[in-house]
């Protein structure tokens, strides 16, 4: 082998020594974003049951009829404690969300009750919050899969032991009532 | 909460998305918040406190208009300053990918980094290919906001990923200081507003139907306002013009309330109508060509009437129409301004704040300079002091 043909090799090797090093690089950085919107998304909904805790205490202080937002707030709580993030969590925070916009929907005199104000934007807020928390999860995670699925990446195993990233779905639209609270 | 805002034109002229970035700003600041916006300033001797200038922007045709924009070394260490000095729990970009402030702290800053997309065009060959250098910036972005359904759209098309939508905003009092005009009033007062010489804008498709007005209401007055000037005039419809030239925003105040029908006859490239806003918050109705996204401002024609973009005769039809009904008039004006005050700012920053709110954890929730992985980090003291922090962080 003569040395200028040893150079090209070397090059060559050199080259996709660091392209491989960047893309690992990059996956990285990718995964560590996509933890930072769950930790996020977390937050959020952590955020969310302890504003309805409150919207419920308000609600039965109140002498207030309520069934449907105290039973599966219970179970949203419970889960999120457990943190095991499996179907069931997010069927309960699907419930969550369909309980709190059936309440304001039932019920309107609640968003025109000044002792409510104040719950009521908070509730919507944290809607807000969650709604905005889940997309942003959805995308970084969306944004690290598709780098994990290039062939290149699966042969020379460059995301190293990091968990699959994974989009989470519920449900977390907003009643129209709830909009501007 | 300090918030550091990156405007990616010319601080000296008008412009939509400059105007976003001033009203957010001054929304942020009423809620007490500490704010900065960086941005190309061409008369540097009349900022607001709270804007720092870039330096001096230059004129690039983008998107069928002039933007004045900034993209140099001066830039660059100004940005990289501005960066160090206000320690930032937020920073949030405008318009990323265009070659401005925003991209260049976009690639010098890491932390909670937050941009909202303006734009709308279809195709951008310029934006397609730029693709694959925009990444790495890009993906530093741990939220985005599109403006409209037809921004959100074009920023998926040439960026991929995803954006939340959160429309534009309006400060409804800026615009409610003068009475409206008083509805059966003659004669007659209609309003154009925007750049004159540019073709986008629309001023022809207006000039070609005003003879056909003015055979019905000949002592009709139409109010020309925004820089630039006409080639020639047809002298049938001179007597009937005023030029305005650019107008302050009270000034813009006035003009909109001492008219009866603003009209908005743009041709395309709108992402989304503040201007429509303005004029409904001041009391005038609005007639707009059926853009979508004016259709979606003006909830499909019931917020304000609409006639077929381009369309001449249509628009003469529709504004004879609605001058001659003054009941029709008169409710527009009505759900306008009711429409208008869904999109008062101060609806529109708590959404913007709870973006904010979530992406803080990124970075430890604190904007600073980015040296990772640059030549200039691996060679400048200060970017290995810092390389060897982000090092002892991941240890640890």
């Amino acid at each position: 082998m003569e040395f200028s043909q040893f150079l090209w090799i070397f090059g060559a090797l050199l080259f996709i020594a660091w392209y491989l090093s960047n893309v690992a690089g990059r996956l990285d950085r990718l995964h560590l974003k996509a933890e930072a919107a769950k930790l996020s998304l977390d937050t959020q909904l952590a955020l969310r049951t302890s504003a309805v805790g409150r919207l419920i205490e308000k609600l039965n202080n109140q002498n207030y009829e309520i069934k449907e937002l105290p039973e599966v707030w219970q179970e949203a709580i419970k889960r999120e404690a457990e943190d095991i993030n499996d179907d069931l969590q997010w069927q309960y925070e699907s419930s969550l969300t369909v309980a709190i916009n059936n309440l304001v929907t039932n019920q309107p005199e609640l968003l025109t009750q000044p002792e409510f104000e104040a719950i009521i934007s908070d509730i919507a807020q944290a809607s807000r919050r969650v709604q905005y928390a889940k997309a942003f999860h959805n995308d970084a995670q969306k944004n690290a899969l598709k780098v994990r699925q290039r062939p290149l990446v699966k042969i020379f195993r460059l995301a190293g032991r990091a968990k699959l990233p994974a989009l989470i779905e519920f449900d977390d639209f907003i009643a129209p009532a709830l909009k501007n609270k | 909460m300090r918030i550091g805002l990156v405007c990616p034109y010319d601080w000296s002229s008008p412009g939509g998305v400059k105007q976003h970035v001033h009203d957010l700003a001054r929304s942020l600041i009423d809620l007490g918040h500490y704010v900065n916006v960086l941005t190309p300033a061409t008369d540097e001797s009349n900022l607001p406190d709270f804007v720092t200038s870039a330096g001096t922007a230059i004129g690039l045709p983008y998107n069928g208009s002039v933007a004045r924009i900034k993209f140099d070394p001066p830039a660059f260490s100004r940005t990289r300053a501005w960066i160090r000095s206000h320690k930032f729990d937020i920073l949030h970009l405008h318009e990323p990918t265009s070659p401005s402030p925003s991209i260049i702290a976009a690639w010098s800053a890491r932390g909670p980094i937050v941009a909202t997309h303006h734009t709308s065009n279809e195709r951008s060959y310029a934006a397609k290919n730029m693709q694959f250098l925009l990444q790495p910036m890009m993906e530093k972005i741990s939220a985005r906001i599109a403006v409209s359904e037809e921004a959100r759209r074009t920023m998926v098309t040439h960026l991929g990923g995803d954006a939340v939508i959160i429309p534009n905003g309006v400060r409804v009092s800026d615009f409610t200081k003068f009475p409206a005009k008083n509805i059966d009033a003659g004669p007659f007062r209609i309003l154009f507003l925007g750049r004159i010489d540019e073709p986008r804008k629309g001023l022809k498709v207006l000039l070609n139907a005003l003879p056909r007005v003015l055979e019905k209401f000949p002592d009709l007055i139409c109010q020309i306002v925004g820089p630039g000037e006409l080639e020639k005039i047809d002298p049938k419809i001179e007597k009937n013009l005023e030029f305005k030239g650019m107008l302050s925003t009270i000034e813009k105040a006035r003009a909109y309330a001492s008219s009866d029908v603003y009209l908005a006859p743009n041709l395309g490239g709108e992402s989304f109508g503040i201007v429509l806003l303005e004029a409904m918050s001041a009391g005038a109705v609005v007639l707009a060509s059926d853009l979508p996204a004016f259709q979606k401002v003006l909830v499909q024609g019931k917020a304000g009437a609409l006639f077929e973009t381009g369309n001449s005769d249509a628009l003469a039809q529709e504004l004879i129409t609605l001058l001659s009904d003054q009941t029709r008039r008169s409710q527009l004006r009505n759900l306008g301004f009711a429409r208008a005050k869904e999109f008062d700012w101060s609806n529109i920053v708590k959404q913007i704040l709870d973006v904010y709110a979530s992406v803080s954890n990124v970075d430890g929730g604190q904007v600073r300079e980015d040296f990772s992985g640059q030549l200039y980090g691996r060679i400048t003291r200060s970017g290995r002091k810092d390389r060897r922090q982000l090092l002892s962080e991941i240890i640890s």
